[in-house]
């Protein structure tokens, strides 16, 4: 007989196969909303009585789909992005997500914010391909109160639609439940964080990311009592030797990258981006309306890593890896990634400043490649890193 | 490999390229001298500037300038990997304020601030790192093309731009755009120590749109005449006069080339040795690297491309005497690439073949389709490039789709 599955195993198996929740939610009736990127108010759509479920893209996927259906739609220079998007929208065209009943598209970068029109022509022009209503969800990038008005607005408006497709108002009750049930996943996530940033860290950057992933794919309800159990039993997870890595550059939705560092014996202790510790970094604040709490978080959280100004994107990055008390910094950035790009340097310049020697892998596959050659070139950096000067103490009461 | 070309230059075209580099000699004087410069986004704040009296450089203008009219784009690539980053285009401008050195034309002065273009995410950071190294202030404004992505154009959208742009265009988008434009207008205010002027501005906007009537009315001479009288290169250089909207100057240089086009037109004047077909381009590129080998090897003449019909889309009918609405509107779209449209335009320039850029052993596109559909012979190209394969593949096209059909019936 096989051991019971401890709740480490499930959160895994959850991030294994990003449809299990959803399909069972769908098995008993309900409906399940898709939406993309971190920034989508997902409270809005547990409230509604909907399964909020994050799109993710396939690694082995070819891309086939999308440069059947899409590519051939438009002139080349409009159909470049990065990895991640094309595998996104991949599965959102070849029937991967075929149960949603709803998908939202928020206006983050370009090749995201693309995503809308893009099914929107193909199922034009292709009726045969799985098809669900959309809906597109504005977002003003820059910082100004006219700004964060403008996106008042837009949550507004995602509320009425949600309320259109269930059929009734989402009461302030619904709202304010699914809300505390969502600060509840981000408190317990940060001590997820806390755990792999310990020194010596308890919980490899594999295990941290499959866990946070999770919590995008599941009832955050039945997310947080496996945290809970998870954490009850962290005090015997066993301590990690090895370099600590932070890992910056591009959203990356699997963890083949990580897997590739930390066999070199690293740790990623905290990295940059929508898929790890970055997407849980904003609980919603205060009782009061909690429509506008939740429009105040859309306003501030990064659409994609776009907020203005750069240096508030660099200080943030060099932030988190200061207070993972980094050794190494690594920069994994995407080919097609242009916002990464030109962010990258700046961060690189950063972090170095604050005595973090950092690898900038730039034009990199979303697949991660070969995952030996990967490894092996983070082993030779780390190597030169770790004869350069002794392991940094974490600053005091640091978190990631 | 390349054919010769006797091709002669308009006068009226060298005025305007002669003006640019002018403009730009003047604009650093006064600069010197303690005044204002802006860089902002084609298509962007222009005008308001303008109204201002500040001179403004437009970034892809700019770009283009570095990299094909001067040539130093491999040099600046060079300059921005250096600094850590992976080359673009739109990043030549400031890789001209990394290496100042051999920037064209002595480079650009230090502006007061750069407008952050939000057209894209990568754009927002160009315009900030540039205005880092500059050490000017970057000013963002909400700019996406959104509606390009939230809404479905109309049918036949593009005779909607004058007379019933916001029809095109999510309205809440209007509103922040001119929001947001009224803030940048009172901080320039502060900056400068001006009032804004909105009977200036409209007489900038009500300019804009005589220059691009006169535009509309020279290329439609143009692409009526046969045979062409103004070659791809001179059209794509006349776009020089769309960087900076609504000035006497460039009324005044449109209005010239009308003038020459006209009598050019009276006189039967042809640009090209032969014209056996006529080919539309439907891209953004110059006029490509292997048009010399087409009209030498076929007598194939290309005879425009989509700029040529960009230009008049800039003009639009001042409602409610709110000239500032309709150029909030005006920003959010201008146009769409989208082979409808590209068809029209074929038909006006007369065309008996489309040409684009297609990936290398892609599907057959919607482009392709949708021009073969309208009865246009389309030919995908991988790249612009004068090469044996490029050259093979136009001669199968010729000799397969073109050479091949019937006599047109008189």
């Amino acid at each position: 007989m096989e051991p019971p599955m401890t709740a480490l195993d499930v959160l895994r198996s959850h991030h294994a196969d990003p449809h299990k929740a959803a399909l069972a939610w769908k098995a008993k009736g309900g409906k399940v909303v898709g939406y993309l990127c971190d920034n989508v108010p997902d409270e809005l759509i547990a409230a509604a009585g909907f399964f909020p479920l994050r799109i993710s893209g396939d690694p082995d996927a070819d891309g086939q789909a999308v440069r059947q259906y899409v590519d051939t739609l438009y002139p080349p220079d409009v159909t470049t992005r990065p990895g991640f998007a094309t595998a996104m929208l991949n599965r959102l065209l070849d029937g991967t997500y075929g149960y949603l009943d709803f998908l939202i598209v928020p206006h983050n970068r370009n090749a995201i914010q693309a995503i809308y029109r893009s099914l929107r022509d193909a199922r034009k022009a292709h009726p045969e391909l799985p098809a669900c209503e959309m809906h597109y969800l504005d977002k003003a990038w820059s910082s100004s109160f006219i700004s964060e008005t403008y996106n008042r607005d837009q949550v507004v408006k995602l509320k009425a639609k949600l309320e259109v497709w269930a059929g009734a108002a989402i009461t302030d009750d619904a709202l304010h439940a699914a809300i505390a049930v969502g600060n509840e996943n981000k408190a317990l996530l940060a001590k997820i964080a806390a755990l792999r940033a310990a020194t010596p860290p308890r919980l490899s950057g594999v295990d941290a990311l499959q866990i946070i992933g999770a919590s995008m794919l599941m009832a955050k309800a039945d997310h947080n009592a496996l945290l809970r159990d998870f954490l009850a039993s962290a005090d015997s997870l066993p301590e990690r030797a090895g370099p600590r890595v932070f890992l910056g550059g591009s959203p990356i939705d699997h963890t083949r990258i990580c897997q590739a560092i930390e066999a070199t014996g690293a740790t990623v202790v905290a990295e940059d981006h929508c898929w790890g510790n970055r997407s849980f970094d904003l609980p919603v604040e205060g009782p009061a309306s909690p429509i506008l709490e939740l429009a105040s978080r859309f306003h501030r959280k990064p659409a994609c890593s776009i907020t203005f100004p750069l240096s508030e994107t660099v200080a943030g990055c060099a932030r988190r890896a200061a207070a993972a008390a980094a050794d190494a910094a690594i920069f994994y950035v995407m080919d097609e990634d242009w916002s990464q790009n030109w962010e990258t340097p700046n961060e690189v310049r950063a972090i170095e400043a604050n005595g973090t020697p950092s690898l900038h892998l730039k034009q990199q596959a979303y697949d991660g490649g070969d995952p030996s050659a990967l490894t092996a070139v983070v082993a030779e950096f780390l190597a030169a890193v770790q004869k350069r000067a002794p392991r940094r103490a974490p600053a005091e009461g640091a978190t990631a | 490999m390349s054919f010769s070309s006797a091709q002669t230059r308009l006068p009226s075209v060298d005025a305007v390229r002669t003006h640019q580099r002018v403009w730009l000699d003047d604009t650093r004087n006064r600069v010197l001298a303690g005044e204002h410069f802006a860089i902002c986004n084609a298509d962007d704040f222009e005008e308001v500037f303008t109204t201002f009296g500040i001179p403004s450089l437009v970034i892809n203008y700019w770009n283009s300038v570095v990299t094909f009219s001067e040539r130093k784009g491999d040099h600046y690539d060079a300059v921005l990997a250096e600094h850590g980053y992976v080359p673009n285009r739109f990043a030549h401008g400031f890789g001209t304020a990394l290496d100042p050195s051999r920037a064209p034309w002595g480079g650009l002065p230090k502006p007061t601030l750069i407008v952050g273009t939000t057209r894209d995410e990568a754009q927002l950071r160009v315009t900030e790192l540039w205005a880092e190294a500059f050490g000017c202030e970057c000013y963002p404004l909400d700019f996406s093309w959104v509606s390009q992505f939230s809404h479905e154009l109309p049918e036949r959208w593009w005779e909607f731009h004058r007379d019933r742009s916001e029809s095109m265009l999510d309205l809440a988008r209007v509103d922040l755009r001119l929001e947001q434009m009224k803030g940048l207008i009172a901080h320039l205010e502060a900056i400068t120590g001006k009032a804004f002027s909105l009977a200036d501005f409209r007489a900038v906007m009500e300019r804009l749109n005589e220059q691009m009537n006169y535009w509309e009315m020279a290329r439609d001479l143009v692409a009526a005449a046969r045979p062409l009288p103004v070659t791809l290169r001179d059209q794509m250089a006349l776009y020089q006069v769309t960087w900076q909207r609504g000035t006497p100057e460039n009324l005044a240089l449109v209005k010239a080339y009308y003038d020459e086009v006209k009598a050019l037109v009276a006189e039967g004047a042809g640009c090209y040795a032969q014209e056996e077909f006529r080919v539309y381009m439907a891209t953004s590129g110059n006029d490509p690297m292997y048009h010399g080998y087409l009209r030498e090897r076929h007598g194939g003449a290309i005879v425009s491309n989509r700029y040529a019909c960009i230009a008049p889309m800039y003009a639009r009918t001042i409602e409610n005497d709110d000239p500032l609405r309709a150029l909030a509107a005006r920003q959010l779209f201008l146009f769409d690439k989208e082979p409808h449209w590209e068809v029209h335009e074929a038909k006006r320039w007369g065309a008996d073949a489309i040409f684009g850029i297609e990936p290398e052993g892609a599907p057959p596109s919607r482009y392709s389709e949708v021009c073969e559909a309208a009865g246009f012979p389309y030919l995908g190209l991988p790249r612009d490039a004068d090469d044996a394969d490029i050259r093979a593949r136009i001669d199968r096209f010729v000799d397969t789709r073109l050479n091949a059909r019937a006599p047109a019936a008189q």
